[in-house]
């Protein structure tokens, strides 16, 4: 079964690279563009993995985050933030509310983050 | 020595005359003041109570009816008087209801009690004379009389010091100053005109009553027409000095004999000299308070414009770190985009790629890996700049950092046809409390720094141990440098002669910010290099924690 992953990105030319690239590693996905689309989609969907960008239109990565810990049966998903926006404080709220990693975009070729999410769906 | 009723006459006219100055001033100030209007009023009240009181003491003998009904004048206007008195204090604070039921009840008991004195016989009944001295036989009413003066006293001061504590410093002086002649009115009226000649028929002390009016009248006007106030400690002692010294000057002036008169001057003299000196030492204390009020004043207001101007670089501060992230945010998007693609292009995710295209597709990876870091280090300079990277340590494997790099740096080291090698360690390091993004960073930027000067060979990077701290080693075959170039090889902006001629990437900021990392965790960078062509060789040392 191929596992499933969820990314939240609200840039279209992001959304669409990052969904070829998990698409080729074998990967089902799913692509939301806005926090409130994530929301909706989750409970359906129930990913293995959400791979969330921070500055989003409207609810931030953040409020998702938020929204998802008060979902109990949600809560356990293992969530990897990845955004350009590389600011301490919102990083630091980001792994207080339960992000596995904060992994700064442009760091990273999609090759790699396929890698990352890979280990944490070990 | 003057006689008495000299005297008496010489206070008049000086009394009338003060009245009239008095009035003058008031009105000048402010024509239209509702507390000077009151005040040339009373005055003119005053003016008519001393007079209708002195008048029937010269005429009573040979006109007893004149002064009879003159003296009822005097009476009459006694009570308007303590009514005005109350009206003045309300409107000097400003705050009570001009109309409050007190106000209302003061009006009609004055008012009532005044007619009832002037129109009537209840309470000057009729006049006779004790020697010179003209008493005053007191009708029924005088009781009911006296309570109504009572109560006009006690509401004044009930209105004064109900505000009197509240009030701002200015008024507060004002209110002194008020309360001082309130106090000489009120004592000298119930002790001469009310209590020694109703209750023990003393009456040749009443005059000190009447005129009393007079340091009512001065201190109220001086409150409201002097622009700055005296201290009234001050203006205390030099009266209370005054009125000793003038004391001590009639004692001369009754003095016997030669000895007794040389005996009172020196005494005078001596007087004289410490009461300068006492108003002196008082002005001094005084003046002393007052420059520590106004420095207290003005550090505080100091302090409330550093507050508010503090709040505003803060915000300011704030703004500007928000727009830093927000700008490389989207300075990162297109370029997460080119890095991503271009990467996925190169891995064959869209299909093989033509031979001829790879080289050209590289070289846009590795300049696209040049924009992304710069951009990242401006970030990070603008942050140290503004202190807002903070220190934050776990406990991490140096050797994992460093193999990861190595990782990440192989491909394009290798596009240049250099080698990038890490020396395994002799001893296993201990895992070391460091704050993994900072010091990740500082050891990349070496290494760019290496790989960006060498042309051939390669980069060499050791661990070691030495004593209580790690040594980080990283070597290269490449340019070298002179010593110069080696002093301000760690500042930013600074780059080898080596860069500027071969090559033009980099602004100069990748060392200083690895040494301002480095230097966050009390460690130690440095560079060797035995001169021009024989490569160079940079140490981390970081304590072991």
């Amino acid at each position: 079964m191929p596992k499933k992953i969820l990314i939240i990105e609200d840039e279209k030319i992001l959304g669409e690279m990052y969904r070829d690239k998990f698409t080729q590693a074998g990967f089902d996905v799913v692509w939301a563009d806005s926090a409130e689309e994530g929301m909706e989609v989750v409970p359906d969907v129930k990913p293995d993995l959400i791979l969330l960008d921070i500055l989003l239109p409207r609810a931030s990565g953040i409020g998702f985050m938020e929204w998802l810990k008060k979902e109990k049966e949600l809560s356990l998903i293992p969530v990897v933030a990845f955004s350009n926006y590389d600011e301490p404080t919102t990083k630091k709220e980001a792994l207080r509310l339960g992000v596995k990693d904060y992994l700064i975009k442009t760091n990273y070729t999609p090759q790699e983050i396929v890698d990352r999410v890979k280990s944490y769906l070990k | 020595m003057i006689p008495f009723f000299a005297l008496n006459q010489i206070l008049i006219v000086l009394i009338n005359a003060l009245a009239i100055l008095i009035s003058v001033l008031v009105l000048k100030q402010n024509p239209k003041g509702r507390v000077n209007r009151i005040l040339v009023l009373m005055t003119f009240y005053m003016i008519l109570w001393v007079n209708f009181a002195y008048i029937p003491r010269l005429i009573g003998k040979e006109n007893p009816d004149l002064a009879l009904s003159l003296l009822k004048v005097a009476w009459f206007i006694t009570p308007l008087f303590f009514t005005f008195l109350y009206f003045l204090v309300v409107h000097l604070i400003e705050k009570e209801k001009k109309y409050s039921v007190l106000g209302k009840l003061v009006l009609f008991l004055g008012v009532s009690i005044a007619f009832i004195t002037g129109f009537t016989g209840l309470i000057v009944e009729s006049i006779r004379f004790v020697g010179s001295y003209m008493a005053i036989n007191y009708g029924p009413a005088m009781l009911p009389f006296l309570g109504v003066v009572t109560f006009l006293i006690f509401a004044t001061l009930y209105t004064l010091f109900r505000e009197y504590f509240k009030a701002s410093t200015a008024l507060k002086l004002k209110l002194q100053y008020v309360l001082i002649g309130i106090f000489i009115f009120y004592l000298a009226n119930i002790i001469f005109n009310i209590t020694l000649p109703v209750f023990f028929d003393i009456i040749r002390f009443y005059w000190i009553g009447d005129y009393s009016t007079i340091f009512l009248l001065g201190a109220v006007s001086y409150a409201i027409v002097a622009r700055q106030l005296f201290n009234i400690k001050i203006v205390l002692t030099q009266a209370l000095v005054g009125l000793i010294a003038i004391l001590l000057l009639a004692q001369v002036a009754t003095a016997g004999d030669w000895l007794d008169f040389s005996w009172k001057f020196f005494l005078f003299l001596l007087f004289l000299i410490f009461g300068y000196l006492l108003i002196k030492s008082i002005q001094l204390e005084i003046k002393r308070r007052e420059e520590l009020e106004n420095l207290t004043y003005q550090l505080e207001t100091v302090n409330v414009k550093l507050t508010s101007a503090y709040k505003k670089l803060e915000k300011l501060d704030k703004a500007k770190s928000e727009f830093i992230s927000i700008a490389s945010h989207q300075l990162r998007t297109p370029l997460t985009a080119i890095k991503g693609y271009i990467s996925m292009i190169l891995e064959g995710t869209y299909g093989k790629l033509n031979e001829k295209s790879i080289r050209p597709m590289e070289n846009i990876y590795q300049s696209n890996e040049r924009l992304i870091k710069l951009v990242n280090d401006l970030l990070n300079l603008s942050r140290l700049d503004a202190g807002k990277i903070k220190f934050e340590p776990t406990l991490t494997s140096l050797e994992d950092i460093i193999k990861d790099i190595i990782e990440d740096l192989r491909i394009t080291v290798e596009n240049k046809g250099l080698y990038i090698k890490m020396k395994e360690p002799k001893l296993p390091l201990p895992k070391m409390m460091v704050d993994q993004n900072n010091i990740r960073q500082s050891i990349l930027n070496i290494i760019d720094n290496a790989a960006k000067y060498t042309k051939e060979g390669g980069i060499t990077i050791e661990l070691l141990k030495i004593n209580d701290k790690v040594q980080i080693k990283i070597s290269d075959t490449g340019e070298g440098m002179s010593k110069e170039e080696m002093e301000g090889l760690f500042q930013m902006f600074s780059r080898a002669t080596a860069g500027t001629q071969l090559h033009t990437e980099g602004a100069g900021i990748g060392l200083y910010i690895a040494k301002k990392f480095v230097e966050m965790h009390k460690g130690r960078i440095y560079a060797e290099s035995k001169g021009k062509g024989k490569g160079s060789i940079f140490y981390i040392e970081l304590p072991i924690k």
